[in-house]
């Protein structure tokens, strides 16, 4: 890889982290919006000194349990942003690919909202177990759900497959609805081979009927180890 | 004095019904939508003075749905609600004729004098004959 390739890459990854500190953040704010006007709700019902008691009461109540929801939902955001600042801590670890997987959904599924699609997500209970870098498997895993969530209009429906294989994984995502055409989305899936060759990854792209777009990245135990890099 | 109308755009469904019924306590005539393509449709079927607007909206998004607002209701006083991420948006948002943008979560006595501001230039506008 060139130089210019790697300060790419290098700018590549940074970029990722922020894209995910500033939806976590975003949707933190939310959460705290809307806890301050569910709360300020309360105080203007205590206000208004309803005639009827216990329906006031049952509306504190019915406040208190959506602010405990949404206090809820927020300790998952902060939980998520500081899974992932500890995504970086160790260039080489065993961890659990569905976690990690699972925790990218989770931040993606803001950006399917806002572009109207479906973001859904299968795999088992627990693994696989990969070994390597977290940060850099999640990058590429928001990379190639990114490319998925592009590739259709508003309405349509990305699925993310994660599998256990005989060495590793295999995790495919899939774009079902109504194609965009997107000047951006060949530089996009560019990154994600470009990502899934590093960590040692077989990497199939491209459109599957009825299927908009389909990757597949068929990933080994051991990302981007000397062996996988041999073997790729 | 007419009581001010103000729809309330956010996806943030709960966000977007503790406001309206906070507004509506405070004497304003309030009503929701979700997102941008709801706005516009509750705009055709019933006037309202001031809209409040989330940035980050699903599908044509807030600052599609600002453009599409000033030029079917020219008088219509926007206010962008945004997130900190989102407010070289919301600026953006004041270049496409909205009033003014605030950063959620907004104090509702700020909040209100915003609104009441937002009324009185519409007001103002609508009493100013045209030219021509």
């Amino acid at each position: 890889m060139t130089r210019a390739n790697q300060a790419d890459l290098q700018q590549q990854r940074i970029a990722y982290l922020g894209a995910v500190a500033a939806s976590l953040s975003h949707e933190i704010n939310n959460v705290l919006a809307t806890v301050g006007e569910l709360s300020g709700l309360i105080g203007d019902l205590a206000d208004g000194a309803a005639p009827d008691a216990r329906a006031a009461l049952e509306r504190f109540s019915s406040i208190g349990e959506k602010i405990e929801r949404h206090v809820d939902r927020g300790k998952g955001y902060v939980a998520s942003l500081n899974r992932f600042a500890h995504s970086m801590d160790r260039p080489r670890t065993a961890f659990d690919a569905g976690e990690s997987v699972a925790a990218v959904v989770a931040v993606c599924e803001r950006f399917a909202r806002l572009r109207k699609l479906t973001l859904r997500l299968e795999r088992g209970a627990a693994g696989p177990e990969l070994r390597g870098s977290p940060y850099d498997f999640e990058h590429l895993v928001f990379r190639a759900i990114a490319a998925g969530l592009a590739a259709v209009e508003g309405g349509g429906e990305v699925t993310v497959v994660l599998s256990p294989a005989h060495t590793g994984a295999v995790l495919e995502i899939t774009a079902d609805g109504q194609p965009v055409a997107d000047a951006e989305q060949e530089t996009r899936l560019a990154l994600v081979e470009r990502l899934g060759l590093e960590l040692g990854a077989d990497v199939g792209l491209g459109a599957e009927p009825p299927a908009v777009l389909r990757v597949r990245l068929a990933l080994p135990e051991d990302l981007g180890s000397p062996e996988a890099e041999r073997s790729s | 004095m007419d009581r001010c109308a103000v729809l309330v755009v956010d996806d943030e469904l709960e966000f977007q019904e503790a406001l309206v019924e906070r507004l509506r306590h405070r004497g304003f005539e309030a009503a929701s939508a979700a997102d941008g393509e709801g706005a516009l449709a509750q705009l055709e079927q019933r006037p309202f003075d001031v809209v409040l607007l989330d940035v980050g909206l699903p599908g044509i998004g807030g600052i599609e749905t600002l453009e599409r607002i000033k030029r079917a209701h020219p008088t219509i006083q926007v206010l962008m609600l945004s997130g900190h991420a989102d407010v070289k948006l919301a600026v953006r948002g004041m270049d496409l004729g909205a009033f003014d943008y605030l950063v959620k979560p907004v104090p509702i006595e700020e909040l209100v004098y915003r609104i009441e501001d937002a009324f009185q230039t519409k007001r103002l506008a609508e009493s100013v004959p045209d030219e021509d």
